[in-house]
């Protein structure tokens, strides 16, 4: 058994000394800035000022009467569950393809990897580039092949634009799902697969019965942090589309940016984040309960 | 004697305690601030230079400039950042919400009235009169309550009508004069992935002036010369049923066409005939010289007015205010008349000629500039037909503007208040909806009325 620790006063002072850089770092990048959020979305403030007249609630009286707002929240749910959605299933699949023996299994698991180390920008100029409606790639093959007579719009039809975003943003993010299930995956022992085997057990019920219990509270993590990512995502949509054709792609952060950047509505952009704030717990809270619930199963 | 790394014993030869470290840290650290403070202070401010002129050329001018401004001024040092001009208001949006604006920056001049009544910017009067006020076109220099906050550095003419002209022979059509004959040639000259023309159809503010050219070509001014409202009418409407009938001969990707991409269509050979700037020229002499070759410039197709009205307005430079962060204002102000006077004035409008039109006449009728780059040689037509800004309006000068005898006149009023609609993009948002969304011109236009009081009425209450 270990000696117990004796903490004498000046240590105690010496520890909070110690600490009050990182908790001064956080409390400048983390707490002052939600504190600013708070603050600016009660505030009408004018470009180039800090702060301004108290409107109460006004801005948010203003942003659910706005038909921009509900047509980015339903786009915001649309990108998120499409894409978590899509990177969970796809992501699982390639992560139980990988987790077999096959000739250059490294090779195919470096290639499927390579989309996720890619920087943002790299990604959405390639796709913009392949997506291009005079020298893209695809539009090229798709008319060669005689399956279109003219290019698809796949980023600037109000119709298509959100499915080829959650496409390329599932081809991106994928791969870290990838990752987690894998890594999961190859810390599962061997011999209950055998056992299980020798007892009759076909690949189904190795899956349902030893696979899945294994990897579910990893699985259930990895997708709470794809939708927390996924939710406040901006780079990505608002590089390939900048929110649109017309809203077709605006979701609630590429929202906070339009009217905080181009509107000069601090205010207004401020109410929009605490709704994204609201939302992300919202989405957090049926998350944790099955992460818990797998949790006390294990 | 070598230095050693030991830890220091006290007088009594015991080991420092706790508090005794921490008060030599806290020392240290105070000296250190204490030695480095005077070194600071000496320091001179720098002069922060935000621009989007991101041609390569460009850049090396800026930087030679820089470097021969320094030289001749030991102590003022030039930091230099140039943006695309997609992103740049946003970035000056969050400077000055920041309080950290450059001191000279990139300012379009439907912004400025805004900026300058805000207390943004400084006066910059001594430096046009150094200059010259009657070197500029009186319209782009229009005062703000009595003062000049911003100074011209080229005149951006973005509708100047170029055309392939071997296309156009192997189709057997020639250069359209009217709406009509240009909805016509596009069509003929669309086949497959090669498109007879292109126009942005992005909100942004490049799609709200092509629209705008199209409206003033029907007759329409957003404004009359009271400064009232008066957008809309069967001038707009025309203009928007002109567009949806040229869009069937764009490439389907001008949804999210910025500035660049218009001379990228044209560069990919895919496009036929373009109304854009001098870039489309400098930038193809620069990567493709055989394009120049088969390339022509040719009058804008008229509007039901009579006459095809481009837009030409000034690009602008403008100095910071100390409210907003600007530091060193004085020094700035030697730095601005420096590169846009003298040999820098040339040099610098022939990084992309025929694109950077010199907004003084002294330059623009400087004989190098007139002689014009290698790349062009013999290609007068090109350049004269980009220096060449008749009948062009732009935001500011449009109100109460008029057609009259196949000329554009102009009111002389200057508006302050167009601004908050094009930010807005309220033009762009218009006619994205009748090309986009099947909506009605008529109907977009009302819509786009009651958007445009709505952007008036804020911007009038200040």
């Amino acid at each position: 058994m270990a000696e117990p620790v004796t903490v004498y006063p000046g240590d105690r002072r010496f520890a909070y000394l110690a600490l009050a850089p990182s908790v001064a770092l956080v409390l400048m990048l983390i707490a002052v800035p939600t504190v600013a959020i708070f603050a600016l979305a009660v505030q009408d403030v004018p470009l180039g000022r800090y702060s301004g007249d108290f409107v109460g609630l006004a801005n948010f009286r203003r942003l659910f009467a706005d038909a921009d707002f509900y047509a980015a929240l339903g786009n915001t749910f649309i990108w998120i569950g499409g894409s978590v959605g899509l990177e969970m299933l796809f992501g699982t699949g390639l992560a139980l393809l990988l987790n077999q023996r096959f000739p250059l299994r490294w090779l195919a698991r470096t290639i499927l990897l390579a989309p996720y180390l890619l920087p943002t920008i790299v990604a959405v100029l390639v796709w913009r580039y392949m997506f291009d409606d005079i020298v893209g790639i695809v539009n090229h093959i798709a008319i060669s092949a005689g399956l279109v007579a003219r290019p698809i719009q796949w980023l600037t039809s109000p119709r298509v634009a959100l499915l080829s975003v959650i496409l390329i943003g599932v081809w991106k993010f994928t791969p870290f799902v990838v990752i987690a299930i894998l890594g999961i995956l190859q810390s599962i022992p061997g011999e209950q697969y055998d056992a299980a085997k020798l007892d009759g057990a076909g690949p189904v019920r190795r899956f349902v019965t030893i696979t899945l219990p294994h990897i579910l509270p990893v699985f259930v993590l990895t997708a709470l942090l794809r939708t927390i990512w996924t939710a406040h995502k901006f780079d990505l949509i608002y590089l390939l589309t900048g929110g649109g054709p017309i809203n077709a792609t605006t979701t609630l952060p590429v929202l906070v940016y339009v009217r905080g950047f181009h509107d000069f509505d601090a205010g207004g952009a401020s109410a929009i984040a605490l709704v994204i704030l609201l939302l992300i717990a919202l989405l957090l809270v049926p998350y944790l309960l099955i992460h818990r619930w797998s949790e006390a199963r294990q | 004697m070598n230095a050693t790394f030991e830890p220091a014993a006290t007088a009594s030869g015991a080991k420092p305690s706790r508090r005794s470290v921490i008060k030599g840290l806290a020392g240290a650290a105070v000296g250190a601030v204490a030695l480095a403070a005077p070194r600071i202070a000496r320091a001179a401010e720098p002069i922060r230079f935000l621009h989007d002129e991101t041609d390569p050329p460009t850049i090396e001018f800026f930087n030679k400039a820089i470097a021969a401004f320094e030289a001749d001024n030991p102590g003022l040092k030039i930091e230099m950042e140039a943006v695309g001009s997609a992103g740049r208001l946003q970035k000056v949006t969050a400077m000055l919400n920041a309080h950290t604006m450059p001191e000279i920056f990139k300012i379009l001049p439907e912004e400025r009235f805004s900026f300058g009544r805000q207390g943004f910017l400084e006066p910059l009067d001594d430096v046009i009169n150094a200059i010259g006020v009657d070197q500029y076109p009186d319209r782009m220099i229009a005062p703000i309550d009595g003062k000049r906050y911003s100074i011209p550095y080229t005149i951006g003419h973005s509708s100047v009508f170029w055309y392939r002209q071997d296309l156009l022979e192997a189709a057997g059509v020639e250069l359209p004069r009217t709406w009509d004959e240009y909805i016509a040639t596009a069509a003929k000259l669309t086949t497959g992935d090669q498109f007879g023309t292109v126009f942005p159809a992005n909100k942004n503010r490049v799609t709200s002036l092509f629209f705008s050219q199209y409206y003033w070509s029907a007759g329409g001014t957003y404004f009359d010369k009271d400064l009232n409202l008066v957008f809309g009418g069967d001038a707009a409407v025309a203009a928007l049923d002109f567009q949806k009938r040229l869009f069937a001969s764009v490439p389907p990707g001008v949804v999210n066409y910025v500035n660049n991409d218009l001379v990228n269509a044209y560069l990919t050979e895919k496009v036929a005939l373009v109304s854009w700037a001098g870039r489309l020229v400098s930038t193809a002499a620069a990567n493709k010289p055989d394009l120049v070759t088969r390339t022509r410039a040719g009058k804008r197709p008229a509007g039901p007015a009579g006459v095809g009205v481009g837009f030409a307005n000034p690009n602008n430079l403008a100095l910071a205010s100390e409210a907003v962060g600007a530091r060193n204002v004085g020094a700035a102000k030697e730095f601005l008349q420096y590169i846009l006077t003298g040999d820098r004035a040339v040099d610098f409008a022939l990084t992309a000629y025929p694109h950077l039109i010199p907004p003084t006449a002294a330059v623009r009728s400087d004989p190098r500039l007139l002689a014009g780059t290698p790349a062009l040689a013999g290609r007068n037509d090109l350049a004269e037909a980009s220096f060449d800004i008749s009948d062009t309006l732009d935001f500011e000068s449009e109100a109460g503007a008029k057609i009259e005898g196949g000329k554009v006149e102009l009111s002389g009023v200057t508006n302050p208040y167009i601004g908050a609609i094009i930010a807005k993009d309220i033009p762009a948002q218009i006619v994205q909806q009748v090309l986009l969304q099947d909506k009605a011109p008529a109907d977009a236009v009302a819509w786009g009325q009651a958007q445009m009081e709505s952007a008036l009425a804020a911007a009038r209450k200040g």
